[in-house]
Order: C-alpha cells, then sequence, then structure tokens
C-alpha cells in the first residue's frame, strides 16, 4: 500500500512533471500560435452607398480638349478602415498607382497609408490635369503628358480626405482618403467589404464615402471570428 | 421675372427627365475700374461698373448619339453696362447630333459661340485666366455694319482730320473683328481624326458683328457667313490652327441701297498653343480684309499670353496685343488712318479659393498710336466666381 502510496505520488509526480511539461509546452506552442491568434478576428459588413444610376458620358463644351471617348463615371466607393490609439500607419507603405483612362480617375475612391506615395499616371491621348485645395494635401501636378516619365507622383503625409479634380476635364473627380491605421480597405461596388487579421482590441471602426458622410463606430475584437457590421442608412 | 420663370422651367424639365438632363450655372461679380471709357467697353458708369452675371447652363444627353445644349445668362448686357436695368438672354442652344456615335463628326444647329480660332474653346470665365477677352477680339474696329458710305475715302478722311477721337463716340456703330465669342446662329461641323482636328460653320452674321445681331431671326441665310478652322496637334503639348472666314458685314436689317454680297469681311488667321506642367502659352494673329466702295480697309491683330501657376490654385498670366491696319488714300491725296492703332499688355492674377470659387483680377495698359481714338489707358477688373 505504502509502495503503492509511493508509487501513485511517483506516479502523481511524475504525472504532475508531465502535465506541467505539457503545459510548458502548450505554453510555448500558444506562444508561438499568439501572433496568429491576435490577427485571426475580421470584420465584414455593408456600407449604404447611395445609388446611382446609369448616367449619360458627360458631355461639356470640350471642344479641341478630347480626343477620345469619355468613359461613364466611376461607381461610388466607401473607404473602410480601423482608428485606436494603439494604431498607427506602416512606417513604409507600398506606394500606389491612381490612373486616369478614357476622361477618368480609375475608380472613385482610394483608400492609403499615411506616408503613401501615389503616382498619378495619364492613359489617354490628352493632357490631364490633376490636383487638390483639400487642407490634409494641397496640390497642383501641372499639365502631364500620356506615358510620361516619370509619371507625377505626391506623398500623402497627413490623414484625412482628399478631394481631386482636373483641371481641364471639369466632369474628372475623385477622393482619396488617407488613414492612420494599418488596417483599411476600401468597399466593392455593392458597399460590401471585408477587414481581416484584427487582431484582439478595442477600435473605431469608420467609414466614408465623401467629404461628409462618415460613419463611427466602436467595435470590439475578443476572439477569432468574424464579425459582421452593417452601417446604419444615413 | 422672366430669369425666375426659366429656371424653374429648368428644374421642372430637370425633373421629368432625370440624370440624364444636367444643369449647372456660375455666378460672377465683377468691378471695373478706369477713370474714363475703355477700349473694350460699349458704356461705362462713372469710373466704375459693377457687372455681375448669372449663367445657367443645361445639356439633355439621352445618347451618344444626340444632345442639347443651352446657356442662359441674366447680366446688365452681353458687353457689361449696355442693359443697366439687366437682360435675361439666351447665349447658346444647339441640338447637337454625332452620326457614328464618337468625336469623328459632330454636327449641330442652333447659336453657339464661333469655331474659329483656339481662344473661344478656353473663354470661360473658370478656364480664361484673364477678365478681358484678347484684343482681336475685343476692340472695335473702324468698320461700321448699317451703311458703307462710312468707309468712303472722303468719311475716312474727314474722320481723320476731325479734331479729337471720332471712333470712340458711338462704339455700337461699328463692329470688332471679331465680336467675341460671337455666339450667332447658324450651322456647323466639328470633330477629329487623330492629331486633326476641322471645323466648319454657316452662320446669320458675320464674326464682328455686335451681339444684337446673333439672335434667331436675324441675319441673312441667303447670304452667310462661312467660317472654318483646321487644326494640328503633333502632341500633346502643341496645337496649331488655320482658320478662315467670309461674309457679308452689313447687318441684314441696316438701310442700305447697297447688296450686302458687295462688302464682306474675309479674315484668315493661325493660332498656337504650348503647354506644359505649370505653363501655357498660346497666341493668334488675324489678318481681315473689308471690302468696300473704294480701297480695301485691311487689319492685322494678334496677341500672346503666358500663364503660370506658381502654386496649387495661384497662377499670373500676361498678355500683350496689337492692332496695326493700312492707311487709304483719301480724296485730298493723303494717306489717312481709317482704324485705331491699338497696343495692349494686360497682367493678372487668378486664384481659386475652392475648385467652384475662382478670384480674378486683371490690369489692362491700352494705347491707340494713331489718334484716332481715345480710350482710358488704364483698367482695373476685379472679379469673384462660383459655379455650381
Amino acid at each position: 500500500m505504502v509502495l503503492n502510496e509511493k508509487e501513485n505520488s511517483q506516479r502523481q509526480a511524475a504525472t504532475q512533471s508531465a502535465g506541467s511539461r505539457l503545459r510548458r509546452a502548450a505554453n510555448l506552442f500558444g506562444l508561438l500560435l499568439l501572433p496568429c491568434t491576435l490577427t485571426a478576428g475580421t470584420i465584414t459588413g455593408v456600407v449604404p452607398l447611395p445609388n446611382q444610376k446609369s448616367t449619360a458620358v458627360p458631355v461639356q463644351e470640350y471642344r479641341g480638349k478630347i480626343k477620345g471617348e469619355v468613359a461613364p463615371n466611376p461607381a461610388l466607393l466607401a473607404a473602410v478602415w480601423l482608428e485606436g490609439p494603439q494604431l498607427s500607419a506602416p512606417a513604409h507603405p507600398q506606394p500606389r498607382l491612381f490612373a486616369q483612362t478614357n476622361y477618368q480617375f480609375e475608380q472613385s475612391l482610394l483608400v492609403v497609408a499615411k506616408g503613401t506615395t501615389i503616382t498619378f499616371p495619364n492613359r489617354d491621348p490628352d493632357y490631364h490635369n490633376i490636383y487638390s485645395l483639400s487642407r490634409p494635401k494641397r496640390f497642383d501636378l501641372g499639365r502631364y503628358k500620356p506615358g510620361e516619365r516619370p509619371a507625377p507622383s505626391v506623398t500623402f503625409d497627413k490623414a484625412g480626405f482628399i478631394a481631386l479634380h482636373c483641371e481641364i476635364h471639369e466632369h474628372m473627380r475623385a477622393n482619396i482618403v488617407v488613414v492612420d491605421s494599418p488596417f483599411y480597405t476600401v468597399t466593392d461596388e455593392t458597399g460590401r467589404f471585408s477587414l481581416p487579421q484584427i487582431p484582439n482590441g478595442v477600435y473605431t471602426l469608420m467609414a466614408q464615402i465623401d467629404r461628409k458622410t462618415i460613419w463611427k463606430i466602436p467595435i470590439e475584437i475578443t476572439s477569432p471570428k468574424t464579425v459582421a457590421i452593417s452601417f446604419p442608412q444615413k | 421675372m422672366r430669369f425666375v420663370f426659366l429656371c424653374s422651367l429648368l428644374c421642372l424639365t430637370k425633373s421629368l427627365l432625370g440624370q440624364d438632363f444636367r444643369i449647372g450655372g456660375s455666378i460672377e461679380q465683377t468691378l471695373w475700374v478706369s477713370e474714363d471709357i475703355p477700349a473694350a467697353f460699349l458704356e461705362f458708369d462713372d469710373g466704375v461698373l459693377y457687372a455681375p452675371r448669372v449663367s445657367l447652363d443645361f445639356d439633355y444627353q439621352p445618347s451618344e448619339y444626340f444632345l442639347v445644349r443651352g446657356l442662359l445668362r441674366a447680366d446688365r448686357g452681353f458687353d457689361a453696362g449696355t442693359r443697366p436695368d439687366g437682360q435675361v438672354r439666351l447665349d447658346q442652344l444647339i441640338a447637337r447630333y454625332r452620326p457614328f456615335g464618337d468625336n469623328r463628326l459632330n454636327i449641330q444647329i442652333g447659336k453657339f459661340p464661333t469655331l474659329v480660332g483656339n481662344w473661344v474653346q478656353n473663354h470661360q470665365f473658370h478656364d480664361d485666366p484673364f477678365l478681358l477677352a484678347p484684343l482681336p477680339y475685343a476692340a472695335i474696329v473702324g468698320v461700321n455694319s448699317n451703311t458703307p458710305l462710312q468707309h468712303s475715302p472722303a468719311a475716312i478722311e474727314n474722320r481723320a482730320n476731325t479734331p479729337g477721337p471720332t471712333l470712340h463716340e458711338g462704339k455700337t456703330n461699328w463692329s470688332a473683328l471679331i465680336w467675341g465669342p460671337a455666339y450667332s446662329n447658324g450651322l456647323g461641323a466639328f470633330g477629329n481624326y487623330g492629331a486633326i482636328d476641322y471645323a466648319l460653320e454657316v452662320k446669320n452674321t458675320f464674326l464682328g458683328s455686335t451681339p444684337d445681331q446673333w439672335d434667331f431671326g436675324e441675319g441673312d441665310f441667303r447670304e452667310p457667313t462661312v467660317s472654318g478652322r483646321i487644326g494640328y496637334s503633333p502632341s500633346v503639348d502643341w496645337a496649331l490652327g488655320l482658320s478662315a472666314s467670309h461674309g457679308p458685314y452689313l447687318n441684314a436689317d441696316s438701310p442700305s441701297q447697297f447688296t450686302r454680297n458687295a462688302f464682306n469681311q474675309t479674315l484668315v488667321g493661325a493660332d498656337l498653343r504650348w503647354s506644359h506642367r505649370d505653363w501655357i502659352i498660346s497666341g493668334e494673329a488675324f489678318f481681315a480684309n473689308y471690302g468696300t466702295l473704294a480701297e480695301d480697309l485691311q487689319t492685322f491683330s494678334y496677341y500672346v499670353q503666358a500663364r503660370y501657376k506658381a502654386a496649387p490654385g495661384l497662377w499670373f498670366a500676361g498678355r500683350f496685343g496689337q492692332t496695326v491696319s493700312n492707311e487709304i488714300t483719301g480724296p485730298s491725296g493723303a494717306e489717312v488712318p481709317w482704324n485705331p492703332d491699338i497696343i495692349r499688355a494686360e497682367l493678372a492674377l487668378g486664384w481659386r479659393i475652392t475648385p467652384d470659387l475662382l478670384l480674378k483680377t486683371q490690369y489692362t495698359y491700352t494705347e491707340v498710336t494713331n489718334g484716332l481714338s481715345a480710350p482710358a489707358r488704364n483698367l482695373y477688373g476685379f472679379s469673384l466666381g462660383w459655379k455650381f
């Protein structure tokens, strides 16, 4: 019995020791898994975009200013991003292109991290002159040719909403949303979005369509699950 | 009231036709300051002329083949100050058909600006760095549209020898080389094939006619004015063009015993434009010949202008223009001038406060070198324009 007790205690000790090792191993494994666990949350949802009917090709007094055909206005999109005290834009964000084709910007809205350099290539047979008078970034690229090397570029070093215009072709409009966050995306044409790999934490989920239409929703990510958000109609 | 009624009508049309019917517009508040009546003006108040203007433009484009476009304005006259109590005017109304659905051929009928030259393409408030039209489009020339008797050698010599300037008075009796942008009515066609663009118009009245001759029902299409331009753009930086126009300069309703088609304005012109990044440099030159009862009257007018963008939304511009003309032999045997020889220099500054709000200022110095006219030399203009 004593032996048995001893054996038991030895077994228990061995078991505890094994359990401890297992826990240590598990903790170690957990540590290895930690980054995956923290980035497992996903936010999906819908931003209610205003109805955009198919409109006529915008034609104004463009005699001598347009050699090709004008494409319809690009579909409306919304910017979606996370804000939080612990979040900031990556130190060296990837450069981006924002081309003009068929006398339109290639999309109506672009979201970039603060510090991103955007190049504006002209893919039309006429000049474009892209400019912005928005406070976060005032710039004027002047008249630049199709295929001009280097294509003009601008570094957006301050977060905010930037409205783009073409001095020559008044119908050309687009927006850039510059965010101080590593987690951002743009919706599709139906307003749907997905922000994957969000670490656990408390954030503000932001969405923006134009200068005035902005949503802010507090959100907490606690588990590697998908959180569905629907922004209310404005 | 008329303007409000027409605005309401446009809004009703918009609600019926939906997004294919587009309405835009602008409001411009302009103040001119000069010690006397300047060269480019028909009327001027005491030292200051306030020239507000509200413009409404609308277009309806149900497909890529068809467009209706109009421009409605309320102001104090097409030439500021000529209608001090206000005027509502339809400056443009066209129906345009594009048989191929692209830019190769556009055919339009209605009331529209001339297709001659390269300034008219950029004459709207938010496109033009200046407040005044260039010299060939703005200065009065000594050609009377009511009677050719004013161009007889005796009449010309009499004017030249009359003490004090004479053409300076009664400007509405005289014409311009091109009364820019010449919103007369007629039929036009334009388009482009690669680097070549073309334009042709047949209109009711000649390029230098006064605005009261532009309306529907004015002029006479039995003796129309035919004008055209051919353009070539070897690269996007450069655009060159040659223009020509021919038509009677007498008004169709002028109380004249003479046949109109014996008295023609024949005009040829060349234009050039270069632009890249912050610079736009352009110029035009026109030569016009006027058939008269005696010697032909000939005049040459040109301008060169440059705009430099110094900062986002801020630009500076300068322009120099000159008009010189031949002299004719008077009854006394002396060579006498028939048209004011003019030198004009202009400086302008533009500040685009927002994409839709633009502040423009301009200083103009004008000098008539042969004494036929005595306009004020110094003119200052300040204008704030908002488009919506």
